[in-house]
């Protein structure tokens, strides 16, 4: 069964001469075509987590398996988008979208119609040729998020993808990517602080504990699909928004036990 | 907005350090305003590079250029002193006359002379840049050859490469391999100091978006680290080709019986102050050109940048 399956993973860091341990035994899956956020504390090591399922970071202990096989590296199965939209400055928009077709050699004849196709759908039709530069922050996101679509990952994997944008923006990203898993219904790994958003977003949401990150709760978030930004003033919405971030709070970690190298740990 | 932009543009320098920070965000609110529909992307690079000349700043430049000529000129009445001040009238005579036709005291056209001169600085500037691009982008991949090789660059480069050039001539003699040799001391320090920098500079999301869009680690090497460094690369280039100037000039005026340097030496010794201006107005001349052409190849590697 295709997904992610996070199995005993533990993981320490060298930092200023000692050892932090920042994910202590944690195991969680996502099936297929599943929405999951990972919500914590900064340094619960919930981007440490998804830096280990991307194939960027190693386990110490326990494994990660994507499709029933072990992540040994990055892949194109596995989609990443950053905080920041990191498209490559040098190359238009179409071209920072046929950017994983051509690297990865499956450039075919008609790979140009489709990228042309998903920039539509994405709404940047009339930007093909823009640069990076000219694009405002929700395009250039909406410019990775069609640029990671490209090559067809069956998991997306986000670090924070909006926590840059001003508030208006970041509700209409939310609702894009809303209208996008609708439509392609991906497996989404989601790290954000913002609870309102995992929660508006995702069908469960993992709640991690700091020092060392451990999965403390796993809250189902069963709030009809397709979604829209309204829902967020329903009773129920505001129901479970406290209930996570009620959980979020209680889960150990934050400013009474900070340790020498906690607030600086690097993941 | 288009002339508040323009306005900045004229007032922050081009080409400094800061160039390579890809990551920034460009602000939200700017709209898409020249590049509006461009049915194709082939050539497009070029045709950005010379839309993105801006004429405005262009024309400002030239007004103070402009300055500059008319107080000299108006100085040069006052002094009325073709030794010490010719006018830029008789500079100009001078130059254009000398430019084709050989000085009396020797048998070469100022022309023949720039070219000499720039024989030598490109052959300089070639091999230092091909040493330093090579030594800076291991230095960078290899840590330990980087704690090795970066305190040597710390130690020889407050040294003006002029000091070197007594030692080049016991080496070398007085031909051209002492000039050359002395050109690309200068040209590497530079060059792997910029390249090291630039290629810290390329933020890891950048490799590994790349990684996760599927290229491999090499594709992921070329076509992404070495290629965000390369703008960085390219201001480094001309910082190094300013420095040759210096160096080429001073060799020539020291050890040499060719070259615009030798040429305002010997104008000096025969008091003809014209020649020495002539000889100052050409290497302005051909640095500013070759700048040109460096600024015009960054553009093309960094579009808007």
């Amino acid at each position: 069964m295709a997904g992610v399956h996070v199995r005993n993973v533990s993981k320490s860091f060298a930092h200023g001469g000692s050892i932090v341990e920042i994910l202590r035994n944690v195991s969680i899956s996502v099936g297929e075509g599943e929405f999951v956020s990972l919500v914590g504390r900064s340094g619960c090591g919930k981007t440490t987590l998804l830096r280990i399922i991307g194939g960027f970071v190693h386990a110490d202990a326990g494994s990660v398996l994507v499709d029933e096989a072990p992540v040994r590296g990055p892949g194109s199965d596995r989609g990443m988008l950053f905080q920041q939209p990191m498209l490559f400055p040098w190359l238009t928009v179409l071209d920072n979208t046929l950017f994983g077709p051509r690297a990865e050699g499956s450039f075919t004849p008609g790979t140009r119609a489709r990228a042309l196709e998903l920039l539509g759908i994405v709404g940047l039709a009339g930007f093909e040729f823009h640069y990076p530069k000219q694009l405002s922050g929700g395009m250039m996101h909406r410019a990775a998020f069609a640029r990671a679509m490209m090559v067809d990952p069956e998991i997306l994997l986000m670090d924070e993808p909006f926590g840059a944008l001003d508030a208006l923006t970041r509700t209409g990203m939310q609702q894009f990517l809303l209208d996008l898993w609708e439509r392609r219904r991906f497996t989404v790994v989601l790290v954000t602080h913002d609870v309102e958003e995992a929660v508006l977003l995702s069908d469960r949401v993992a709640v991690m504990a700091s020092q060392p990150g451990e999965l403390v709760e796993t809250i189902p978030i069963p709030l009809p699909r397709p979604r829209t930004y309204e829902v967020s003033e329903s009773t129920d919405f505001v129901d479970l928004k406290r209930r996570v971030r009620q959980a979020v709070e209680h889960a150990r970690g934050g400013a009474a036990i900070v340790g020498a190298g906690r607030a600086a740990a690097p993941y | 907005m288009e002339t508040q932009q323009k306005k900045f543009a004229m007032t922050g320098p081009e080409g400094t350090l800061d160039e390579r920070s890809p990551a920034a965000p460009s602000g939200a609110s700017s709209p898409p305003s020249r590049h509006a529909v461009r049915p194709d992307t082939r050539h497009s690079a070029l045709r950005d590079g010379l839309l993105a000349l801006d004429w405005s700043r262009i024309g400002m430049g030239l007004i103070g250029v402009l300055c500059i000529i008319v107080g000299w000129w108006l100085a040069a009445l006052v002094i009325s002193d073709n030794v010490i001040l010719p006018s830029p009238v008789a500079t100009a005579r001078t130059l254009l006359h000398y430019l084709t036709r050989p000085y009396p005291a020797r048998g070469e056209t100022l022309l023949g002379d720039t070219a000499m001169s720039l024989a030598r600085i490109l052959a300089g500037f070639a091999w230092g840049a091909l040493v330093g691009v090579i030594l800076g982008a291991l230095m960078s991949a290899l840590r330990p050859l980087r704690l090795i090789v970066d305190p040597l660059i710390e130690l020889g480069r407050p040294l003006p490469p002029l000091a070197f050039i007594p030692l080049l001539i016991v080496w070398f003699g007085i031909g051209e391999l002492p000039k050359i040799v002395l050109i690309g001391l200068g040209v590497i320090p530079i060059m792997v100091v910029s390249v090291v920098a630039a290629l810290d500079a390329v933020p890891e999301e950048y490799i590994e978006a790349a990684r996760s869009l599927g290229a491999s680690p090499r594709y992921a090497l070329l076509h992404v680290r070495v290629r965000a460094a390369l703008p960085g690369v390219i201001t480094g280039l001309r910082l190094a080709m300013g420095i040759s100037w210096t160096s080429i000039v001073a060799v020539e005026m020291i050890a040499a019986t060719s070259g615009l340097g030798y040429v305002i030496l010997e104008a000096s010794n025969y008091l003809v102050t014209t020649l020495i201006f002539s000889g100052i107005v050409l290497i302005a001349a051909v640095a500013l050109i070759l700048d040109g052409l460096l600024r015009l190849v960054r553009r093309l590697a960094a579009p808007m940048g």
